[in-house]
C-alpha cells in the first residue's frame, strides 16, 4: 500500500515531460533547439521580425517565463531594457541573473566595439560591455552550443550525453560549412555599407571592411546630410554592396541607389524566423553568405 | 530643510560615484524631469517645473530589491505655493519566493490603471479629469504591505494584488479627515495575446476602508513594428466617501504615426452618481527623438470655458527601468 502511495505521488514528476525552455531571440531558439532536440519546447520572446533592443515587456512574456526551467538571453545590455522586468513580474527566481536557470551567452565571448571611459547617451545607443550581435558569427554559435549543452547538462543530468552530441554534432557541421564560405569570400563583396553594426562579427570572421553606416549613431535614423557623406565616401571607396538588416526600412538605401547605380543593395536577415525560408541558424548564415557572395 | 537634504543626498551619491572601490553597489539612479509652459490654465500657468523625480532603484541582497522615489513638484496644498519635495515611493520588494511578490514600505496604491505610472510615463501632460478628482491630484500612495501573484491553473495572465495600507491621512480627496481606517486595496488584471501585434487587457479595482471605491479598466494595444502602434486605454472609477458618490471615465487613444511622432485623443467625463456633470476634451501631439528624451504639445477643451494648451519637455538622465506594459 506504502509503495501504491509513493508512485501516485511521484506520478506528477515522473510524467513531468519535456522541459520548458524560452529564448530571448529566434537565433537562441533555433540554437537550444538544436541541443535539445525533443527533450524540451523552445519559444523565444522575440519575433523574427523585431528588434530585439525595443521590444515591450509583455505580460504575457511574463506568464511564459513563470513557467520556464532555462531562459537563454543574450545579456550585454541587449535586454536590458525589458529582460528584468519580465523575470520579476514571472516571480520565477530561477530565472534570475546569475541562477542556474539564466544562461546569458554573452559572458561566454570575446566581445568587440567596447567603449571607452567616455561613455555616454551622446553617442546614440551604444551598449557598455561591447557590441551584443555575437551570434552572427558562426565561430561564436559553436561557443553558444557548447555553454547551452552545459547548462542543460545540469538541469537535466539524465540527459546530459544526449545534449553534449547534438551540440558537438551541429558545431563540426557548422565549422565545415565555414571552410566552405571562407573560399567562396575570396570574391564577395568586400567592402560595404550597412545600416546598423548588427554584423560586426561576421564582417570580422570573414574579413570585410565596412566602410560606413546608414545610421549617424547607433538607433539615430539618418538625416540628408549624412547619406550625401555617405554617397561621396560609397564612391571614393569603391563600395559595391549596401546592406540593410530586416527590421530597418529601405528608404536610405535606395537614395544611395539612385546616386550610385551600379551598387547592390540588398535586405540582409540577421535572425531565424526573418522571412519564412529562414527556420534554423544555418538557413541564416546560408542567406547571409548568399547576399555578401552574389554579384546582384 | 528639504530642499539641503535632497542637494546632500546628491552630493553624496557623486561623491561615492567617484570614488571607484564603492562603485558596483551604487544604486542604479535616474532622474526624470518635466518642464511645462502653459496658458489658460488655473494651476500652472506661464513656465513651470512640472516635476523632477529622482528614481534609486538596487538589489538590496539576495533576498529583497528596493525602490526608493523622490519628488520635487509645485505644491497642491490649499494656500501653499513653492516646491513640496517627498519620498513618493519607498519600498522593499521580496525577489526571491516563488510565486509571489511582496512589497513593504510606502508605494503607489494598484487603483485602477492609472494610478501606478509616474509623472513622467503619463500618457498625456495631466492625469485625466476623473482621476485628479476621485483620487486626487497626487495620485494615492499609501504606506503597508502588497502581495501580488499570478494566478495559478490560469492559462493566460491573470495577476492579483492584494495591498493593505495605513489610509494615509494626506489623500485628502479619498479619505475624510476625521476618520483614519486602515484600507484593504484589491486589483485583478488580465492580458490576452490576441495576435502576436495585439493585445487585450482587462483590470479590476477596489478599495475598501470607511471610504469605498472601485474601478474598471479596458486596454487594447498593437504595435506592428518599433515605428507603428497604436493603444485604446479606458478607465471608470467610482467612489463613496461618507456617502458622497462620484464617478466618472477617461478614453484616450494614442497613435503612433512615424517613429518619434505620436498624435492622440482623450475623452473625461465626471458625474455618474452624482448631479454634477464635467467633460473635457484633450488633444496632443508629442514628438519623442528617443526614449529618454521628448517634447509635446497638448490642447485641453475643460468645462466652464476652461481652454488650457500645454507644451511640455520631458528628459531623463542617468538608469531608466522599464515601464510596465
Amino acid at each position: 500500500m506504502k509503495y501504491i502511495l509513493i508512485l501516485v505521488f511521484c506520478a506528477p514528476f515522473v510524467a513531468f515531460g519535456k522541459l520548458s525552455i524560452v529564448t530571448t531571440t529566434t537565433n537562441l531558439k533555433s540554437l537550444a533547439t538544436i541541443v535539445a532536440g525533443d527533450k524540451a519546447e523552445v519559444i523565444s520572446l522575440c519575433k523574427g521580425s523585431n528588434d530585439p533592443h525595443f521590444l515591450e515587456a509583455k505580460p504575457s512574456s511574463m506568464f511564459k517565463l513563470s513557467k520556464a526551467d532555462l531562459l537563454i538571453s543574450i545579456g550585454l545590455d541587449l535586454e536590458v531594457g525589458w529582460l528584468p522586468l519580465l523575470v520579476r513580474g514571472a516571480r520565477n527566481p530561477e530565472l534570475r541573473d546569475g541562477m542556474i536557470g539564466h544562461l546569458s551567452i554573452g559572458e561566454f565571448m570575446n566581445r568587440i566595439e567596447i567603449p571607452g571611459a567616455d561613455l555616454s547617451r551622446s553617442m546614440g545607443d551604444v551598449h557598455p560591455d561591447g557590441n551584443p550581435h555575437v551570434l552572427l558569427d558562426p565561430f561564436n554559435a559553436t561557443i553558444a552550443l557548447d555553454a547551452i549543452s552545459k547548462r542543460l547538462g545540469q538541469i537535466d543530468p539524465l540527459n546530459k550525453a544526449f545534449y553534449r552530441k547534438n551540440a558537438s554534432d551541429y558545431a563540426v557541421k557548422l565549422r565545415a560549412k565555414v571552410v566552405r564560405w571562407i573560399e567562396l569570400f575570396k570574391k564577395a563583396h568586400r567592402r560595404v555599407v550597412t545600416y546598423h553594426k548588427t554584423l560586426s562579427y561576421f564582417h570580422r570572421r570573414f574579413k570585410i571592411n565596412v566602410i560606413g553606416n546608414i545610421e549617424p549613431k547607433p538607433g539615430i535614423p539618418p538625416t540628408a546630410g549624412h547619406i550625401i557623406n555617405l554617397i561621396k565616401k560609397i564612391k571614393d571607396q569603391k563600395v559595391s554592396l549596401v546592406a540593410v538588416e530586416h527590421y530597418f526600412d529601405m528608404d536610405a538605401a535606395k537614395k544611395i541607389q539612385n546616386a550610385v547605380p551600379m551598387i547592390k543593395i540588398a535586405m540582409i536577415p540577421v535572425a531565424v524566423d526573418a522571412t519564412k525560408k529562414i527556420r534554423t541558424i544555418m538557413d541564416l548564415y546560408e542567406q547571409i553568405v548568399l547576399t555578401y557572395t552574389e554579384k546582384r | 530643510m528639504k530642499i539641503i537634504i535632497l542637494f546632500m543626498i546628491i552630493i553624496n551619491c557623486s561623491y561615492a560615484a567617484t570614488a571607484n572601490r564603492g562603485r558596483n553597489f551604487n544604486p542604479a539612479i535616474g532622474i526624470n524631469g518635466l518642464f511645462l509652459y502653459q496658458n489658460g490654465s488655473s494651476e500652472h500657468e506661464g513656465f513651470s517645473v512640472q516635476g523632477l523625480e529622482m528614481m534609486f532603484t538596487s538589489d538590496v541582497d539576495t533576498r529583497f530589491r528596493a525602490e526608493v522615489l523622490l519628488g520635487l513638484h509645485p505644491s497642491h496644498e490649499e494656500g501653499q505655493h513653492g516646491m513640496a519635495f517627498d519620498a513618493e515611493e519607498a519600498y522593499l520588494e521580496t525577489t526571491g519566493i516563488k510565486g509571489v511578490t511582496f512589497k513593504f514600505g510606502k508605494f503607489k496604491t494598484k487603483i485602477g490603471k492609472h494610478n501606478e505610472k509616474h509623472a513622467h510615463n503619463f500618457p498625456f501632460v495631466d492625469a485625466p479629469l476623473v482621476f485628479k478628482e476621485i483620487v486626487g491630484h497626487e495620485g494615492y500612495q499609501d504606506i503597508g504591505v502588497s502581495a501580488s501573484f499570478l494566478l495559478p491553473y490560469i492559462s493566460w495572465f491573470s495577476e492579483a494584488t492584494i495591498q493593505i495600507v495605513e489610509g494615509e491621512l494626506e489623500a485628502n480627496d479619498l479619505f475624510n479627515e476625521d476618520t483614519h481606517e486602515v484600507a484593504g486595496v484589491f486589483h485583478l488584471t488580465n492580458l490576452w495575446d490576441l495576435s502576436e501585434d495585439l493585445t487585450f487587457e482587462w483590470g479590476v479595482s477596489g478599495l475598501s476602508s470607511a471610504s469605498i471605491l472601485y474601478g474598471t479598466d479596458l486596454t487594447v494595444k498593437w504595435r506592428k513594428s518599433s515605428e507603428r502602434s497604436f493603444e485604446w486605454s479606458t478607465e471608470f472609477l467610482q467612489k463613496d466617501v461618507d456617502g458622497e458618490k462620484l464617478g466618472g471615465l477617461s478614453s484616450f487613444i494614442k497613435y503612433q504615426l512615424t517613429k518619434p511622432i505620436f498624435v492622440q485623443y482623450r475623452y473625461d467625463y465626471l458625474g455618474f452618481s452624482n448631479s454634477m456633470s464635467k467633460n473635457g476634451h484633450a488633444f496632443l501631439v508629442g514628438y519623442m527623438p528617443s526614449e529618454f528624451s521628448g517634447i509635446r504639445l497638448q490642447y485641453q477643451d475643460l468645462a466652464e470655458d476652461e481652454k488650457v494648451v500645454s507644451l511640455q519637455l520631458n528628459f531623463s538622465i542617468g538608469a531608466h527601468p522599464a515601464h510596465s506594459y
